[in-house]
């Protein structure tokens, strides 16, 4: 298990931000935080699929420490939402998850598409909270609290990632499965876009506090999808027509 | 390890280092670490090294350079203005991790 992240003691950025501002950031880091349960929850799930799967054990290590990076992250988000609050605040529960069905599939193949969801899911998020990074870093008024967390998840997230192309990449995925895998891309990656699309388009602008310029994440986004999914499952012997 | 993983300097404090060969180190920094390749090489790269270097190296194949025409259009579809709102039983390919 990862120590526990110190935040800095005092953050004058959220000390000046107007009560407003403070409310709504506090509250969508408080939904962040529900949103790491679950995503705990879910790489929970898929290392038992891993497991089953015979994944290598290099993949098992690390996705298994992926579900407890979960926890953490969700831990980072309650205490810099709590900071926000000016009091501390608990997450909502979260609703019971399951993993994509993938109708039609066997469920070899569902596990399968399972493990190139999650390489897809982490390598947008980290795709996103780079940006989210860079930017704050260039606001002179940058909350050194927001970075410390943004940093904290960005280098997680670009670790989960690699769980995913590290399974892709095994023996534990055979051709069949790759070629299968390659068939269902363009649907898998359009219906995450899509996601993450409809998500940051509903952010506030705060840069200094890790909400960056809508069209900055789009770009982000979009730029990930074309420069490093698709030939990073190409280098995986996984490519799309 | 920062000598054989940069990511980490990147994300765990020691940027200078990592920067320190390039003028206007804040906005270099940014510019540097936001470029794909970057990400491509931390993610992939260093994933797909997890696993198959050293054991069955044909697995992985060449880096692709060209982009899919199915990938590249569902992409285009994904980010466009008139992206719908949602694809029939979306969430049946989608898991938020």
């Amino acid at each position: 298990m990862k120590e526990r992240r110190a935040l800095p003691e005092h953050d004058a950025a959220i000390d000046a931000l107007d009560p407003e501002t403070r409310a709504q950031l506090a509250a969508l880091w408080r939904e962040r935080a529900t949103t790491e349960l679950g995503a705990g929850w879910g790489f929970s799930l898929l290392v038992c699929e891993l497991h089953a799967l015979g994944a290598d054990r290099a993949v098992l290590a690390l996705a298994t420490q992926g579900a407890a990076d979960e926890i953490r992250h969700a831990d980072l988000c309650v205490r810099l939402a709590s900071r926000y609050a000016g009091h501390d605040v608990e997450p909502d529960p979260v609703a019971p998850v399951e993993l994509p069905s993938h109708p039609g599939t066997e469920p070899r193949l569902r596990m399968q598409l399972h493990a190139a969801g999650l390489a897809i899911s982490e390598t947008l998020a980290a795709a996103f909270l780079e940006r989210c990074l860079g930017e704050a870093e260039r606001e002179p008024d940058a909350s050194p609290t927001v970075l410390t967390v943004l940093r904290d998840h960005l280098s997680d997230d670009v670790s989960h990632a690699r769980v995913g192309f590290a399974h892709l990449a095994s023996r534990a995925v055979s051709d069949a499965e790759r070629a299968a895998i390659a068939a269902l891309l363009p649907r898998l990656l359009g219906a995450n876009l899509r996601h993450w699309r409809r998500r940051i388009v509903e952010l506030p602008v705060v840069p200094a506090h890790g909400y960056p310029a809508h069209d900055a994440l789009l770009q982000s986004v979009e730029v990930a999808a074309r420069e490093v999914l698709v030939p990073g499952f190409a280098h995986v012997g996984i490519r799309a027509g | 390890m920062a000598g054989t993983d940069p990511w980490r300097a990147l994300t765990h404090g020691d940027r200078r280092r990592t920067t320190a060969a390039v003028a206007g180190r804040q906005r270099c920094y940014a510019r540097c670490v936001m470029r794909p390749t970057k990400l491509f090489h931390a993610i992939v790269v260093v994933g797909a090294s997890l696993t198959a270097c050293g054991g069955d190296d044909d697995v992985v194949a060449d880096a692709g350079t060209d982009a899919g025409r199915d990938a590249s259009a569902a992409i285009d579809a994904a980010m466009s203005d008139d992206a719908g709102e949602d694809d029939a039983g979306e969430d049946a390919f989608v898991a938020i991790l």
